[in-house]
């Protein structure tokens, strides 16, 4: 079976409704109606819950070939200490380091978690020899999904072998609010004519290992979480008619559409039939999503501004890329597009919509322009993010180059950690009651495809998270020398923080305790 | 499965088979050295001058699974191979390393994404059912409409001409075709956005004069108008659903009408009808149910056949003409399915498919020039497959063998060939041209580019790959394949590849498909002439090339002559044609006999492409299915 969801089987109001002859009646909302899915009664049963996010950046850390400390810019080689990620020394005392500068005023409040790494073999390609929670000897495809589920992969492919910690996460909380997760996208494209994502824009995977796909409009984001809410005593009259209106017409809609399942099923193959029912049972949740919306309550919870309508989709790069990199083509305003995803994820956590996120701001080895990320961070460089770790353009590469995309990555990070923090709940803060990852897609070191290269992005060594809030005793603020430990076992913390009840993802157990104190 | 022998392929031809015997050694010879990894995985190739350097090839899945000795390579589809691609862009295929000339670059990339998840293989045949011995082909698992479908549909039903499901729903994905059903994924984001994709449409076109008058039977006589709102719940439905609408559906519907009364408006309950409609899963995927007879086959229903029709011929669901024709039994016999089929050719909608169909096949579906000389290149290539096909219909191989291109005075200018007389038309390419055909075109020449200049590594995939349907095998993956091979500082590019074809443990797979960009090398990433490297007058480019076992050539020209030649191409384009019908990724041991049989059939037809798409949809194969386990 390919479905995921289970459904709690509950009285609908709209059938009692129609049971009644289609005679609308005004009947009072009973509590076993809602079947877990209301927010209120939710909030009510736990004063502070606590919030699971990653933020993930499809980019390198180092630059190929290039010591950490050496780069090339303005075409000037030299060697200078302070851009790689990892700071230099260990405890709360470290200095910030160029990508971690959007974080400064945060540094109480996150750790850095360096020298992770993920097991590989070092003497056979062969894919029966990648050991547990291993990566397959190619880069980007190959280390994918030890990164996010903990299952050592077997091929090149960008394809989780298990369920990605955020769905983990969810599995076990669901009900407890609206909607299960929160699965957003900043790029929105792939920016090449001739290949495909083919998977890598896919960081979270369901508990039968399928990819689940993003959102990557802002604006539909926006629509689908509050766009079913109640506007408010705020709203005038004819935006609360607008409202009830569509509220009851979405659903009667849905009601027609479903309603007629199990005769579309009705004498299909079996291939056939499972992609339509993971259809429908989409259908119904988004049913429950809509029913399930009342009022969003009070307090810092509100509905937040409705984004206009989303940055357009900037054209594909040249091929594989090409001197009109200069120009616009290969972005579509990523970095606003990122900042209106992460309102809308602080919003849902504030009003406790959902309690679990993945932002992914780029896909796995992305090929988005650079050069308006790197301008903006004041060193504009020619090439897309993916060339940036690898060859930079002829005036700018190496580590410098590489941090400067980071840290617009990071930036990001930063500004969704200060937005929990400014957000008061209970006796402190929406980040007191979160675990935030970011999550960069490799290390740098010792390369996987050749197991020799030294100095390369394209390892799974020397790899760093950040974990930042105090969610479940969470004790964030410094630099923690993780040798040994696998990525996951970061995840892990970050996930029992938040509530998980486990000890393992994937094939990877045990989390670093180090990050509770 | 096993992959069915080589003898299977069409007989008589003599040289082709040599020649695939031949590329199968060498895969095999290439594939020997892996290491049992099979994934593919790209290199890239480093362009000297920029120091951009960009990761080249890479494999797929299916080079994949052609891996060491496990089986006996097969001529395989191309995009196989190759388009599963990569990422790094090109092709991607195979993995290939191009030799590059920045010493600083190095990317592998690999990636393979586009690999299948599983075997198709026989995936949707029930047990027990042998689709080879069926010789129909096997359908991916129900194909949902995509998003270029879903706009076209809604132009077609409706008149809406804002491509809205560009704007609600997320990007397809391309392997090289846009409708590889194993590649769509159900999420909540998905109905997320068709709700409002849905809700959009709706409330645009219901009070919309012009929609009105195209699809409302009647007049309304008030707000509440019920026999009104069936007569339009008839239409519509039956129109969106693609199947008899009875009174119980219609009547399904009729609650809708409570919202115009609400509003004192009958035009809501439409928008809410067409949102209904839109949403709809029935709508939404082509399902194909059939009538079962007792076989192992189902025969298609009239709306199913008809819906099969649309999307191939017109990427579009099938309008009320096609219904009614459909309904009338008008499909039912292979030569009414003809004569149809010869009808939707002439309409424009089957040109736009077919231009579609080439861009992605070929890879230019995106150019990455300025937005005038992307058009210019486009209208070219359009002018070229619209004469071959539709107003001069000829042997379909005139495609790569025209001796007169469509230019304007500017592009002429861009080529440095004769203006044509007047604004734009046809001219005849220099008794001393080495141009011909598509290949040598502006569109197809800007496809597969690396940073800054052309890869010849990545042009010789494509030919390999997407024009004789061969693999090309992953590189082994011990190989540093993040950098240039040695040390690789030869200032000229042409030594660079040379140096780098000459490298034992990349010689044997280079040697498949490089020599052949080496013969496209005179022409720049933007189709212009050149003869030596840009900037560098020392740096001589021969444009001399190879077509592994079929001989050496100079130019798009002679190449095109060679593949021509080889037998080999018009089999290929038969087998990129079905993988884009079928909604696969790749072609399978299941749909070998029935693509021999339709290659076959391009023969007897002389080559005529249009006589050929004719006869597809005539066929038996194309009005059944094979029975799906559990059906």
């Amino acid at each position: 079976m390919n479905k995921k969801r289970v459904t709690p089987v509950r009285l609908s109001r709209r059938v009692l409704l129609r049971g009644a002859g289609g005679v609308v009646l005004g009947l009072p909302l009973l509590e076993c109606m809602l079947g877990g899915r209301n927010v209120r009664s939710a909030r009510a049963q736990t004063a502070s819950p606590q919030r699971y996010g990653i933020v993930f950046a499809g980019q390198a850390i180092g630059g190929d070939d290039w010591a950490t400390n050496s780069q090339r810019i303005n075409g000037e080689v030299y060697e200078e200490d302070g851009h790689f990620i990892v700071p230099a020394t260990f405890g709360a005392d470290y200095a910030i380091t160029t990508p971690l500068e959007p974080l400064s005023d945060l540094k109480a409040d996150f750790s850095v978690l360096s020298n992770l790494s993920m097991p590989y073999s070092k003497t056979s390609t062969d894919p029966g020899d990648v050991p547990a929670g291993g990566a397959y000897r190619d880069f980007h495809g190959g280390a994918s999904s030890p990164l996010l589920c903990g299952v050592r992969s077997q091929s090149a492919d960008f394809r989780c072998g298990g369920t990605t910690s955020d769905q983990a996460l969810a599995a076990q909380i669901r009900g407890q609010t609206l909607i299960d997760s929160l699965v957003l996208r900043a790029q929105p494209s792939w920016y090449l004519a001739d290949s495909s994502y083919s998977g890598r824009q896919y960081i979270s995977y369901d508990e039968n290992a399928e990819p689940i796909e993003a959102q990557v409009s802002p604006l539909i984001a926006y629509q689908s979480l509050f766009g079913n809410f109640d506007p408010g005593t705020q709203a005038d009259s004819e935006a609360q008619a607008l409202h009830d209106f569509r509220h009851r017409s979405r659903l009667s809609i849905l009601d027609l559409i479903g309603d007629k399942r199990d005769r579309v099923l009705t004498g299909l193959g079996k291939a056939d039939r499972e992609r339509l029912e993971r259809h429908y049972d989409e259908l119904r949740d988004l049913e429950q999503r809509i029913d399930g919306a009342m009022d969003l309550g009070g307090g810092q919870c509100a509905l937040p501004p409705a984004p206009g309508d989303d940055p357009a989709i900037g054209g594909d790069n040249a091929g594989s890329g090409s001197d009109t990199i200069a120009t616009n083509t290969g972005y579509s305003e990523e970095g606003a597009r990122t900042r209106l995803l992460l309102d809308l994820v602080h919003m849902a956590w504030v009003c406790d919509l959902s309690r679990v996120a993945t932002v992914q701001i780029t896909v796995f080895q992305s090929h988005m322009n650079a050069l308006p990320i790197s301008t903006e961070m004041g060193l504009p460089i020619r090439a897309d993010l993916h060339e940036v770790g690898h060859n930079g353009d002829v005036d700018n590469k190496g580590q410098l180059a590489v941090s400067t995309c980071l840290k617009w990555h990071a930036g990001h990070y930063a500004y969704f950690l200060d937005k929990l923090k400014n957000t008061p709940e209970g006796e402190g803060t929406l980040l007191d009651n979160s675990a935030v990852v970011f999550m960069p897609e490799g290390g740098h070191g010792t390369q996987l495809n050749d197991a020799e290269s030294q100095n390369q992005t394209h390892s799974v060594e020397q790899m760093v998270l950040l974990v930042a809030g105090r969610a479940g005793g969470l004790a964030p603020g410094r630099h923690i020398d993780a040798s040994g430990y696998h990525p996951v076992q970061g995840l892990l913390a970050a996930m029992q923080a938040a509530g998980y009840s486990g000890d393992s993802l994937g094939e990877v157990t045990g989390a670093i305790a180090e990050l509770f104190g | 499965m096993e992959p069915r022998s080589l003898s299977c392929r069409r007989a008589g031809n003599a040289l082709g088979l040599s020649a695939l015997a031949l590329n199968a050694a060498l895969l095999l010879a290439c594939s020997s050295g892996l290491s049992a990894s099979d994934d593919g995985k790209s290199h890239r190739e480093p362009s000297a001058d920029t120091d951009a350097g960009e990761s080249e090839a890479r494999s797929d899945g299916t080079a994949a699974n052609e891996s060491p000795g496990s089986k006996t390579p097969r001529p395989v589809n191309g995009s196989t191979s190759q388009d599963a691609t990569d990422t790094d862009g090109a092709l991607g295929q195979g993995g290939a390393a191009d030799p590059g000339n920045d010493p600083d670059s190095t990317d592998p990339d690999s990636t393979d994404p586009d690999a299948p998840d599983s075997p198709q293989t026989g995936v949707n045949a029930a047990p027990g059912v042998d689709p080879v011995a069926l010789g129909m082909g096997v359908r991916a698992v129900v194909p949902r409409l995509t998003r270029t479908e879903l706009s076209n549909a809604l132009e077609d039903l409706l008149g809406d001409t804002s491509n809205a499901p560009t704007t609600f729903l997320a990007e397809d994905e391309y392997s090289p075709y846009d409708n590889d059903s194993a590649r769509q994924t159900v999420s909540s984001s998905l109905v997320d956005s068709l709700q409002l994709l849905a809700e959009d449409v709706g409330a645009r076109l219901a009070h919309d004069d012009a929609a009105q008058t195209r699809f409302m039977p009647c007049e309304p006589s008030g707000a509440t108008d019920a026999d009104c709102f069936a007569q339009v719940t008839q239409k519509l439905a039956r129109l969106f659903l693609r199947r008899p609408i009875s009174d119980e559906d219609v009547s399904a519907y009729a609650s809708l009408l409570d919202y115009a009364e609400e509003k004192q408006d009958f035009y809501t309950a439409v928008e809410l009808l067409l949102s209904a409609l839109i949403q709809d899963p029935e709508f939404l995927y082509r399902i194909e149910r059939g009538t079962d007879d007792g076989s192992a086959t189902l025969t298609l229903t009239a709306e199913e056949l008809a819906t099969r029709m649309s999307i191939l011929l017109w990427g579009s669901v099938p309008d009320q003409n096609l219904l009614e024709l459909a309904d009338n039994g008008g499909l039912s016999q292979a030569s009414d399915r003809q004569a149809t089929a010869q009808q939707m050719f002439a309409d424009d909608r089957a040109k736009q498919q077919l231009y579609r169909f080439h861009a992605m096949w070929l890879g230019y579906r995106t150019l990455p020039h300025d937005a005038t000389l992307n058009a210019e290149f486009q209208s070219e290539t359009e002018h070229l497959i619209e004469r071959v096909v539709f107003s001069e219909p000829s042997n379909y191989l005139d495609l790569f063998q025209s001796a007169e291109t469509y230019l304007t005075p500017s592009l002429a200018q861009h080529y440095g060939l004769p203006a044509p007389s007047g604004d734009a038309g046809w001219v005849s390419y220099p008794e001393d041209s080495e141009r011909a055909g598509i290949l040598g075109q502006g569109s197809v020449l800007s496809a597969f580019a690396k940073f800054q200049d052309t890869s010849p590594t990545q042009r010789g995939i494509l030919v390999r790959t997407r024009l004789l349907c061969l693999p090309v095998a992953p590189p082994p993956p011990t190989v540093n394949v993040d950098k240039a091979p040695g040390e690789n500082t030869a200032d000229c590019k042409v030594e660079r590849y040379r140096a780098h074809r000459e490298q034992s443990g990349c010689s044997d797979c280079h040697n498949q498909f490089e020599p052949i960009g080496m013969g496209l090398e005179r022409y720049d990433r933007a189709g212009v002439y050149r003869e030596h490297d840009d900037g560098k007058p020392d740096c001589a480019i021969d444009g001399k090339g190879t077509l592994p076992a079929y001989g050496d050539f100079t130019g798009p020209k002679e190449l095109a002559a060679l593949l021509v030649g080889s037998g080999t191409l018009d089999d290929c384009v038969v087998r990129q044609y079905l993988q884009f019908a079928l909604s696969k990724t790749q072609l399978d041991d299941g749909d070998e006999v029935y693509a021999q049989s339709m290659i076959d059939d391009l023969a007897t037809r002389d080559g005529h492409f249009d006589q050929w798409v004719y006869d597809l949809v005539a066929s038996d194969a194309f009005a059944k299915r094979v029975r799906q386990e559990g059906q």
